[in-house]
């Protein structure tokens, strides 16, 4: 069971409850129970007044019998005086005289008669005091008129049985006439009053019901009225409570709003100090790209321009930004509101990290910068409401970062360059750039004709061009590796993997050479280096050379052209030797190379520098292979004198030990290539000089050494074409190969 | 400069002819301005790059090639005055097409054109003057490009 407390408590918590049970639940029963007692007071009022009608009709008809019984003598009396018939007076005399007798001893003893309007009617005897003592004159009255009334009847009607009439005299009925008569003025005037008792008796039992039942209907009245009023009341009072109690709480959440204001008032101005001071474009945008009302003051330095709250900032950037990269930047911002797509990759995707722009200088031009903008979304209930926007001027970052990358691309370069030109001596150095020089214009030149477009000979002409570019390249290439310039060797082996890209294609068109003339100005831009570099050494080497205390002929012997291209050479084989793997001695006729030489050292040097590598990377074997044909295994390069021809020519000749011409994978190039008709019955003459066709190879593979199928064309365009000199190849397969070169004496 | 950039040149003097002469211009093997080479054909335009990049462009061409194409672009009467306007206009086209490519920091100048020869190319410090040629209809003209990407500046 529940304590009585906890119901209390429970109800007390509940004020419509309450008054339910305590007020409206009682009230209403109230209500019920004086209607129902009104109803039955109303009923028993009814009854009363009906009781009371019948009572004085009864009453009164004390009087009407009286009347009749009177005037039923007198026609008696008229009817003997007459001698007729008094038969039907008589009857009514009696029938007058019954009622009339019945009715008083009704209000006597108390009976059930038979009213006026045919109802059977209980008489209660009277009991009131007053109407008793009328009836008890009554009585008397009555008693008088029934004696001589009843005499009349017996004498003057029809005979009862066991009775004798007595016939009445006229005498007899005048007096009998007379006395009732008199009598029935008495009784007349007692019945009156005797009916005004009783309606008075009436009217008093009827008013008693009359009280009680109109103070039920007022108490239900008051009831039925009060459950509304109260109701309402109650509802006015709760509607009161609560405007109070809402007053009350909207005071309490004015006062809280007031004291939140305050707050929000100071973090607003910790804001607003924060947006005026940040070094940042801080920013809210919609997903229309509208600027939210607060952004940061350096915003508007950021994008050089006020009032940006309420502006597109998609609008800012299209004046801004290249076309392309303004739908970018509007792809990417609908990508942020796509709430279906993962933030974290969107933001991996940012294309404006360090975005370009360009605005437009007040006095003119243009001012260039470079922003740096990340993102962050507000998502609320799943939706992409807003998206924040951070904006940095990066422009001195990145230009800090440009000109460090330069600068260490350049260092680096440099460094290269240095490191490369630091054991080379300054004929040699001076002799290289004068090299890089006549090829890089040799290339310039032959890129220069336009003539050739002009006349319409695109292809098979720009194939040409090309391959004159790829000699010179060659060349460079060699003669880098001679004084071991990595710099320019790596840059000119790019530079071939460029011009064989083009050699491969099918047609050639003058777009392809963008990437030649880019090329070259690189390497020329190399050459500016290593010359702005040479100048700078000039001064560190004079002090050196004199520390060294050389004598002039050691000088002299130092800087002459053919110990300058021995020294290359035996470099050269050493190092293409190590990188190949292969060991390799060369011995070089001094005097020889010196009378050939000393009237074109350049192309001298040329050409032995593309013998060596070409000997080097496809005659000589591994040591293992050598030894297993017998050979010893270091293999040798020799070049010596030959004997001066009757035409006049001076002749040298370069030898190796190596395999010589691989007969087989020639003929087969060559097939390929259509420098020989496949199958044909080709003599090895012919076989051997397609070695000398352009890009002629049988490498399988290229490196810094060969490869590029180059270095004979070189030896052929230097010797024949250029030196007007000619070319014998002797060789024994698997034994040697003897390239001799004769040279026309110097102008 | 990268090679993407003189593609960008090469493609719109290229495009510039095929759309307004309706004829296939050929570029030939671009090469770089010697010193004191003289480039210049009879009328020449100018324009200055500032913004991303620094330098100038030109683009030259010779009498006879500027009167054969005026009529095409609606100038029945070829003068000298219309030659000049021409490559002004030319040097302008491409000029604005590699703005379009390489974005708004490209910024170009008014055109300036000079008549005659010599032609003295500027070139910004540290650059290369780079010389495409272009044939149209067997007459020769010239795209010149001297610029080098810059540094931001404020």
């Amino acid at each position: 069971m529940k304590n009585p407390l906890f119901l209390i408590t429970a109800i007390r918590r509940r004020p419509l409850l309450a008054w339910t049970l305590f007020f409206y639940v009682p009230v209403i029963l109230v209500a019920v129970a004086s209607i129902i007692g009104a109803q039955r007071y109303t009923e028993k009022l009814n009854v009363e007044l009906a009781n009371g009608q019948h009572t004085v009709a009864i009453a009164g008809r004390i009087t009407a019998f009286g009347e009749q019984i009177s005037k039923s003598i007198l026609l008696i009396e008229k009817s003997v005086h007459d001698k007729t018939n008094a038969g039907k007076s008589v009857y009514e005399l009696q029938v007058a005289a019954d009622r009339l007798d019945q009715t008083i001893n009704a209000f006597n003893d108390g009976s059930e008669i038979v009213a006026p309007d045919g109802v059977r009617f209980m008489v209660d005897s009277v009991t009131d005091e007053k109407a008793l003592a009328i009836l008890q004159e009554m009585n008397v009255i009555w008693v008088g008129i029934k004696t001589r009334a009843d005499a009349v009847v017996l004498t003057s009607g029809p005979k009862k049985q066991n009775s004798e009439g007595i016939p009445f005299t006229e005498g007899a009925l005048s007096e009998a006439a007379t006395f009732v008569s008199n009598q029935q003025t008495r009784l007349s005037e007692q019945a009156l009053s005797f009916s005004r008792r009783l309606e008075e008796l009436a009217n008093d039992r009827v008013k008693a019901l009359e009280t009680p039942r109109t103070t039920l209907i007022g108490v239900a009245a008051i009831s039925i009225l009060l459950l509304p009023g109260v109701f309402f009341i109650n509802r006015v009072r709760h509607a009161r409570n609560a405007a109070s109690r809402l007053a009350a709480e909207l005071g309490a959440s004015q006062a809280k709003l007031e004291t939140q204001s305050q707050a929000l008032s100071i973090a607003k101005a910790e804001t607003d100090r924060i947006m005026e001071t940040v070094q940042e474009g801080l920013m809210l945008i919609d997903a229309q790209g509208v600027i939210g009302d607060y952004h940061s003051r350096e915003l508007t330095f950021i994008l050089r321009q006020e009032e940006l709250a309420g502006r597109s900032l998609l609008g800012i950037l299209e004046r801004l930004l290249s076309e392309k990269m303004f739908k970018t930047t509007k792809d990417y911002i609908d990508l942020l509101f796509d709430a279906n797509r993962k933030e974290k990759a969107i933001l991996k995707v940012n294309p404006l990290t360090d975005i370009e722009v360009n605005f437009p200088h007040p006095a003119g031009g243009f001012i260039n910068r470079y922003l740096g903008f990340s993102f962050r979304r507000i998502v609320e209930n799943g939706v992409v409401i807003r998206v924040f926007v951070a904006v940095r001027d990066v422009t001195t970052q990145i230009e800090l970062e440009k000109k460090l990358r330069d600068s260490e691309q350049h260092k680096d370069r440099q460094l290269d360059i240095l490191l490369g030109i630091v054991h080379v001596a300054p004929d040699e150095l001076e002799a290289f750039v004068t090299l890089v020089e006549r090829e890089l214009d040799t290339i310039n030149d032959t890129l220069r004709a336009e003539h050739i477009v002009t006349s319409g000979g695109q292809g098979e002409a720009l194939r040409e061009r090309l391959q004159t570019v790829f000699r010179s390249v060659h060349n460079l290439k060699g003669n880098a590796a001679l004084l071991k310039l990595t710099t320019f060797q790596k840059a000119a082996h790019l530079f071939e993997s460029k011009l064989s890209e083009l050699l491969d294609r099918p047609v050639l068109t003058g777009d392809d050479f963008l990437a030649v003339v880019v090329a070259q100005a690189g390497l020329r831009a190399d050459l500016g280096d290593l010359m702005e570099l040479r100048g700078k050494l000039v001064g560190l080497r004079q002090p050196v050379a004199a520390a060294g205390n050389l004598s002039d002929s050691s000088a002299a012997a130092i800087s002459s052209p053919a110990t300058q291209i021995t020294a290359g050479l035996q470099q050269l084989v050493a190092d293409a030797a190590r990188d190949l793997d292969k060991v390799t001695t060369l011995t070089i006729d001094d005097y020889a190379l010196h009378t050939v030489a000393a009237d074109r050292p350049a192309l001298i040097r040329d050409v032995l520098i593309q013998l060596t590598r070409n000997s080097l990377a496809h005659s000589i074997e591994p040591s293992p292979v050598r030894l297993a044909v017998g050979k010893p295994p270091a293999a040798t390069l020799s070049v010596r004198g030959l004997p001066r021809t009757e035409d006049g020519l001076f002749g040298i000749v370069f030898r190796d030990d190596g395999a010589g011409l691989d007969m087989n994978a020639i003929r087969q190039r060559a097939e390929a290539a259509g420098l020989i008709t496949p199958g044909g019955d080709h003599a090895p003459a012919d076989i051997a000089r397609c070695i000398f066709a352009p890009g002629f190879s049988t490498a399988t593979e290229v490196n810094t050494h060969a490869g590029r199928g180059m270095g004979m064309d070189i030896i052929k365009a230097k010797v024949v074409d250029e030196a007007g000199g000619a070319i014998e190849v002797r060789c024994t397969p698997g034994q040697f190969c003897e390239f001799h070169l004769y040279f026309p004496a110097a102008a | 400069m990268e090679e993407t950039i003189l593609k960008i040149f090469a493609r719109s003097i290229t495009r510039y002819f095929a759309m307004v002469a309706g004829g296939e211009a050929v570029l030939g093997t671009p090469y770089l301005s010697a010193e004191n080479e003289s480039v210049a054909l009879d009328f020449s335009a100018v324009i200055g790059i500032t913004g991303s990049h620094r330098g100038n462009i030109y683009y030259t061409a010779p009498r006879e090639k500027l009167h054969a194409l005026l009529p095409l672009i609606g100038e029945v009467t070829p003068d000298d005055r219309l030659c000049a306007e021409l490559v002004g206009e030319i040097t302008n086209t491409i000029s604005g097409n590699a703005r379009e490519e390489l974005g708004g920091g490209f910024m170009i100048s008014t055109p300036f054109v000079l008549e005659g020869g010599p032609l003295t190319v500027h070139t910004a410090k540290d650059s290369t003057c780079y010389i495409l040629p272009v044939t149209w209809n067997h007459h020769r003209s010239r795209v010149l490009v001297s610029i080098q990407q810059n540094l931001a500046t404020s």
